[in-house]
């Protein structure tokens, strides 16, 4: 496992770690779970779901849904499915923003500010979803002042940005 | 005068800033048609939606001002005629108002009305809440998944609502007056057949094509000039507008020399 803690100390550098991403999406499946990208307003919960399943693969919308069904039993989805993202709370809009990187079959998951995604009450919420999900290769970062928001992962080990991209990503030409 | 060449510099240089970027976003239109994931479900799923927001739901409105310009102009000008003994030239009367011009021509501004206002919103707003990054975060071409289907779209619905209007207006505007004519039906169509040429063909196809593809593009591309405030969308908005109708106006010239 490749788990990874990130920590920006200023936003400039957050604004430069982010078109440095944005960069390496062109030529490589990394999945950002940010507040950056905000789920389609004009799709519902599912249609945002399957976007990323039913545009790079040539599959039906009906065995789409199937594949994605345990998933959202599991997220208690199920019953907003219809719903647009007016309509859902952030620790929802998350979730779906989450499940649409994990249908794009990304390589790396990474969640940029995820503090900035949902308000306080859903802290908790976020740790356990982050303990029960099995993430092979993530990576979180955050605002150093969120470090101590992140003490207790133990499946996580701090990085340098520069040495993720370079090392796990094999990006060697930084912006 | 300083001030006259100064604001006419601008509007030049901003013309030109516009010509040649619409220039290249029509290029990437050409090599987007060439994406494999056009075939794919989610791009199909967005051009039938896009035919079904501006081909199907404008029908009753669209057959009623059909109707009424079939009553007007149809039936109206060939009681005219007739009743100058001039029925002979009915049909090619008929067929270069009726096909070559006002059928391309009220076809476009009804779904100029309808259609390309709701497209540079939607587009606008997509900009604004940073949706198209998105679809770039999530390795999607915005290219392949929202503009192509909904130009594609605009062709097809300009294409099959021209031909419907042609139907509606004729047979309609002959129907609601044939108590008034003295044509039968038959003569009628027969006239229209005779005064049916290639280069009314080449100059209906030419609007279409033409048409279909502004209606679309010239909003897609104007929204995608928006900023990330709310108060440019009208901005936008009426800036698509006022390019797509001097579109509408090149497309006549462009009609009337064919």
């Amino acid at each position: 496992m490749s788990n990874y803690l990130i920590y920006y100390d200023n936003e400039d550098k957050m604004q430069e770690w982010m078109s440095v991403l944005m960069e390496v999406v062109k030529t490589q499946r990394v999945g950002l779970v940010s507040s950056f990208f905000p789920i389609i307003g004009n799709l519902s919960v599912i249609e945002n779901i399957l976007l990323p399943l039913t545009y790079h693969h040539k599959i039906t919308y009906h065995a789409a849904l199937d594949i994605v069904r345990k998933d959202m039993e599991k997220f208690e989805i199920m019953d907003i499915m219809h719903y647009r993202s007016n309509q859902l709370n952030d620790f929802q809009k998350m979730i779906v923003k989450y499940l649409q990187v994990k249908y794009l079959r990304a390589e790396w998951t990474v969640f940029f500010s995820p503090r900035r995604m949902y308000i306080a009450e859903y802290e908790e919420k976020f740790h356990q979803f982050l303990r029960c999900e099995d993430l092979k290769k993530s990576v979180i970062i955050d605002h150093e002042n969120h470090r101590h928001l992140f003490d207790d992962m133990q499946d996580y080990t701090e990085k340098d940005f520069d040495t993720w991209v370079t090392l796990d990503l094999k990006i060697s030409n930084l912006k | 005068m300083k001030k006259l060449i100064t604001a006419l510099g601008q509007k030049a240089i901003a013309s030109m800033h516009f010509f040649y970027g619409y220039f290249w976003f029509t290029i990437s239109f050409f090599k987007g048609c060439f994406n494999p994931h056009i075939f794919y479900p989610s791009v199909q799923l967005v051009f039938l939606r896009q035919i079904y927001f501006t081909g199907v739901q404008i029908l009753p409105m669209f057959s009623i001002v059909s109707v009424a310009i079939g009553l007007a102009l149809v039936g109206g000008l060939t009681q005219f005629m007739v009743q100058f003994g001039a029925q002979d030239a009915v049909g090619s009367v008929l067929v270069s108002i009726t096909i070559k011009h006002l059928a391309p021509l009220v076809t476009m501004v009804l779904l100029t009305l309808r259609t390309s206002t709701a497209v540079t919103a939607e587009i606008s707003l997509m900009k604004m809440n940073r949706e198209i990054e998105t679809l770039r975060s999530l390795s999607i071409n915005p290219f392949v998944y929202l503009y192509i289907p909904r130009i594609v779209s605009g062709i097809v619905c300009l294409s099959a609502l021209s031909v419907i209007f042609i139907y509606i207006s004729i047979i309609g505007g002959y129907l609601i007056l044939s108590f008034n004519l003295n044509i039968s039906f038959d003569f009628l169509i027969g006239t229209i057949f005779d005064a049916f040429t290639i280069d009314t063909l080449l100059a209906f196809f030419i609007k279409i094509a033409l048409g279909g593809y502004f209606l679309m593009s010239i909003p897609v591309y104007t929204a995608l000039e928006t900023g990330n405030a709310v108060t440019e969308i009208p901005i936008s908005l009426l800036r698509g507008m006022q390019r797509l109708f001097y579109a509408i106006i090149v497309i006549e010239l462009i009609g009337t020399f064919i």
